[in-house]
């Protein structure tokens, strides 16, 4: 699978909110989207997925142009995974995650689809809440169905908001986890919005890192985590240590004292 | 350094911008009023003016000149009619304000929790029924009934939220359930009524000026002005709540109670001034749009200054009711609201982006 | 073991989904019985076996000539049928509202379109205007308010070339729509004479009285053939709920479903308001009550709504009709009862079945 996206950009009203982006991705990784807030991460993945029409340029997905997918089909293709928030008329968790198999469901296939909700259920150790309504869990809970509506879209390009946003540390690990495995094991490409430095440098395969409206820097997590570009980025001091072939963020603050960037073996 | 000019210069530009706005419909509202005492006497604005405060002076004329005459005419029966006009402006468009705070909803009207349909049942259980919830002389049936009847709805509304946690939604939900039965009992009474009874209850409901007297300005005018000055009083607060409850509540903010109270006060002033006037629509929602539309959302100052637009928009709809009630008698409830909905549509089709009001 | 697992959960699922079935069931079952026994109240007195004897002999073409007969079927069936289609309706149309609107204050009128029927009626009935011309009298009346009932929709589908159609922007439309009409209707009310404002007055409130078979035969098939629509979109009325972005990634268009389930509603609501008025709270709150008993999926809740609709309307004709002998309009009565009840399932409530 494939996503190229050529010369993109966005603008809303007079505000430009990305320029000139050209990505291309392929094959079963995971990439992490990372950088500062309101640089445009949640605007390209809504470009990705066709929520939003990009103002410049062109977005192609398996070497086709969105623009001449039906929703229908790029449904089969891509899966998005928004932040959570509360519906206005909650359906139950089952109900919920059922949602996602609209793209694929037909009539008589309620329990393959079933079979499917309660694997993913299971995957992501929410099994017990099957059946209670949604807007009842708690912030990190929702999370989780939510990406389970989107894992259940056997889609072949997973596009995720900052999906461990209100989870623990032992579940954003797992999550995190989780996608990588999936992504590498069902030959999924995982794009992923994410805050946490550490987890987007010790799981991405690719990390995209954004800044002023465009690409500051793409590559592995060692060439595009590192202090100078945290500092050019973030505005923010740090060193980074290397942990098992992955550099690990620490932040500096301006009353710690000086010491020389990266240490460590 | 220099972008700092920048941002006084622009912030200066749209405070005289607002101040200009607020003057200027403060000088139309003198405009209007003199021009409304003039009409029909054949005097000009300034005599108009010159009558009033000459009468305010104390002055008395030959009985039955003239100018006694005019005089009386204007005092008597002009008068009333204005001041119930401004008083009624005021206080709708500062209810109307409040409410579209409290419920964080842009079409919210002082009679979004069912205070219309309350009013209509007492005064319709007057005029057709004959029935009388309190006795205060023949004369004041209708008006104390529809007071009684428009409080009725906002204590059910209060009763029940204290029992289960009430969002606006659920809150406006509530009064619209009560208004369905209140409006199905004024139905009940409508239908079974003569042709005649049905007539006078459904001019009451459209709301009216006419046969405003001084005897029902002093209560409007005092709940009027006490309900304002509690109402800017809380300003700061509905402030606050514009950011979400749970922010608000962080600052501090009871922000049940607060609705309550909130709730209370409305119901009041708008029970004094409905019940005399009958349901005057348009003026609680729009005045306090037009306003946040030059103005910005600033409870504090929202609230006064479409006190000021709503007097503006009364009297002025009074005025051209009767000019052309030459022609045919048309109550000012009418004009409000065939004036106000093209404005209304204009502002709903027409809107700017992130211009104050959505 | 793993197999009988996955059967388990299957299971409880398809049995949670069997019970909301059953829910629906029951209306029709006590719709039925509710239509038998209403047939047979009213002014004239009629056992429960008799009409229910000359409904039969109706149904096979053996009526006879009898005032009984034509009390019978030519009125009250008709009566009941009409109540049982319109509530019906008007349910469906709030609860495919409430969801397209994202918003539990919606209903089927949001859209103005009772303000434009009543203008419609207003115009027939004070000022005799008929807008296909030389219709006259109730003809007028219906056709009136059922073209006018469907400018807002009209407007909106203009408008929707130029903007998307948010919910907000449709009840923004919806609401200055209902504005300008009724400000029109309200002067020509005032200007009218009393006997016509009274006539008016009892249009708005919303009578089934006036239901006889010839317009049943256009209500019955129109009103089916849209309810059978909508509830076959009730799997992307399901996808919308999730917001509009979220539709957008599981295949979903919101903004065309949006309009399409509005013009739907529009066309089921117009029908039902131009041959009864408009009747209120059933289109509002009967969602809302059907809810909490069987949850927001639009699969299930959309017939059952159907059916607690249609039975409900049905109650209350029957209750008015026993109450009173001149036949109380039915809006009037649901609008009694239905208030309260509203309101003490609102205090009763464990769960909220809104945000």
């Amino acid at each position: 699978m494939e996503m190229k996206a050529v010369d993109l950009g966005f603008r809303y009203y007079e505000n430009t909110i990305l320029s000139d982006v050209n990505v291309d991705l392929e094959g079963n990784k995971m990439v992490s989207i990372i950088g500062p807030n309101g640089v445009g991460k949640t605007t390209l993945i809504h470009c990705f997925s066709k929520i939003l029409k990009p103002t410049d340029g062109r977005v192609y997905v398996n070497g086709k142009d969105i623009e001449d997918y039906k929703l229908k089909e790029l449904a089969k293709i891509i899966a998005y995974v928004p932040c959570t928030s509360l519906d206005t008329f909650p359906l139950t968790v089952t109900d919920t995650v059922l949602l996602g198999r609209n793209p694929h469901s037909k009539w008589g296939s309620l329990n393959r689809d079933l079979e499917k909700v309660q694997e993913t259920l299971r995957l992501l150790g929410i099994e017990d809440l099957a059946m209670r309504p949604f807007n009842e869990l708690s912030a990190g809970q929702r999370q989780k169905v939510v990406l389970a509506r989107g894992l259940v879209q056997e889609s072949q390009i997973l596009l995720l908001d900052e999906p461990t946003a209100n989870l623990d540390i032992k579940h954003q690990m797992g999550v995190t986890r989780l996608l990588r495995d999936y992504s590498h094991k069902q030959g999924i490409m995982v794009i992923m919005i994410s805050h946490d430095l550490n987890i987007a440098a010790k799981y991405s395969d690719e990390v995209i890192m954004l800044y002023g409206g465009n690409i500051f820097a793409k590559g592995s997590p060692m060439d595009t985590i590192n202090p100078e570009n945290i500092e050019a980025v973030y505005g923010v001091r740090s060193k980074t240590v290397i942990n098992n072939g992955r550099p690990h963020v620490i932040i500096e603050d301006d009353d710690d004292p000086k010491t020389n960037i990266c240490a460590g073996a | 350094m220099p972008d700092e000019t920048g941002l006084v210069e622009a912030y200066r530009h749209s405070l005289f911008l607002k101040v200009v706005f607020i003057i200027s419909c403060f000088a139309a509202l003198m405009l209007v009023i003199g021009y409304s005492l003039a009409v029909g006497q054949g005097i000009t604005v300034s005599e108009s003016y010159e009558i009033m405060m000459k009468h305010l002076a104390g002055e008395a004329y030959p009985l039955r000149s003239e100018m006694w005459w005019k005089d009386y005419f204007i005092w008597n029966n002009v008068m009333p009619r204005v001041a119930v006009g401004i008083i009624g402006g005021c206080g709708l468009a500062a209810c109307g304000a409040v409410m579209q705070s409290i419920m964080s909803n842009p079409l919210a009207d002082p009679y979004t929790t069912g205070i219309s349909s309350g009013a209509c049942f007492g005064a319709v259980a007057s005029l057709i029924a004959g029935v009388s919830f309190a006795s205060l002389g023949s004369g004041y049936t209708t008006v104390t009934n529809a007071f009684i009847g428009a409080l009725v709805p906002t204590m059910i509304v209060i009763l029940i939220s204290r029992r289960i946690n009430a969002t606006p939604a659920t809150l406006i939900l509530i009064g619209v359930a009560i208004s369905y039965f209140f409006n199905a009992a004024v139905t009940l009474m409508m239908v079974t009524a003569t042709a005649e009874d049905l007539q006078a209850a459904y001019l009451w409901q459209v709301g009216t000026l006419t046969g405003m007297t001084w005897s029902s300005v002093p209560l409007m005018l005092v709940i009027t002005a006490a309900g304002s000055a509690v109402a800017m009083f809380f300003s700061k607060n509905m402030n606050l709540l514009t950011m979400g409850e749970n922010s608000a509540k962080s600052m501090g903010l009871d922000v049940e109670q607060f609705r309550m109270l909130c709730l209370i006060m409305v119901a009041v002033m708008t029970a004094a001034i409905v019940s005399f006037t009958g349901i005057l629509g348009f003026v609680g929602l729009i005045s306090p749009h037009i306003t946040r539309l030059v103005i910005g959302s600033d409870n504090r100052v929202v609230i006064p200054a479409s006190m000021i637009v709503g007097a503006l928009m009364l009297v002025s709809c009074d005025l051209i009711s009767r000019l052309v009630s030459n022609i045919t008698d048309i109550p000012v409830g009418v004009v409000l609201s065939l004036l106000c909905s093209p404005i209304f549509l204009l502002m709903v089709t027409g809107l700017k982006r992130g211009r104050g009001v959505y | 073991m793993a197999h009988e697992h996955v059967y388990g959960f299957v299971e409880k699922y398809c049995h949670e989904n069997h019970r909301k079935i059953v829910f629906t069931i029951i209306c029709l079952i006590l719709a039925v019985f509710v239509f038998f026994l209403t047939i047979s109240i009213g002014k004239y007195e009629l056992s429960f076996g008799e009409s229910y004897r000359i409904f039969v002999d109706n149904l096979f073409g053996n009526g006879r000539a009898t005032t009984e007969n034509m009390i019978v079927w030519e009125y009250r069936v008709p009566r009941a049928l009409m109540g049982i289609f319109v509530g019906a309706s008007l349910a469906v149309g709030g609860a495919v509202m409430q969801n397209l609107m994202m918003n539990p204050l919606a209903e089927p009128y949001t859209m103005g379109i009772s303000s434009g029927a009543f203008l419609g009626a207003v115009l027939s009935i004070t000022c005799g205007i008929s807008i296909i011309p030389f219709l006259g009298g109730d003809d007028a009346t219906v056709l009136n308010a059922f073209i006018l009932s469907l400018a807002p929709v009209f407007l909106i589908v203009a408008i929707s070339k130029f903007r998307k159609t948010t919910p907000t922007t449709m009840i923004l439309c919806g609401v200055a729509i209902m504005y300008a009409f009724s400000s029109v209707s309200t002067m020509l009310m005032v200007l009218a004479d009393p006997e016509h404002l009274s006539d008016a007055y009892s249009w708005r409130v919303g009578v089934l009285g006036k239901a006889s078979w010839d317009s049943l035969m256009l209500v019955i098939p129109s009103m089916t053939i849209l309810i059978a629509i909508l509830l076959l979109f009730a799997g992307k009325i399901n996808t919308m709920s999730i917001g509009d972005k979220g539709a957008i990634s599981l295949g979903t268009d919101p903004y065309r479903t949006r309009l399409v389930c509005l013009v739907l509603v529009a066309l089921l609501t117009a029908f039902a308001v131009s041959f009864t008025g408009t009747i209120g709270f059933v289109g509002l709150v009967a969602p809302h009550i059907v809810r909490t008993f069987i949850g927001s999926n639009n699969t299930y809740l959309l017939p059952a709504c159907a059916g607690f609709g249609g039975i409900f309307l049905l109650v209350m004709d029957s209750i008015a009709k026993v109450i009173s002998e001149t036949g109380l309009p039915v809006g009037v009565i649901s609008a009694m009862v239905g208030g309260p009840l509203f309101i003490y399932i609102l205090v009763q409530r464990k769960r909220r079945i809104w945000y």
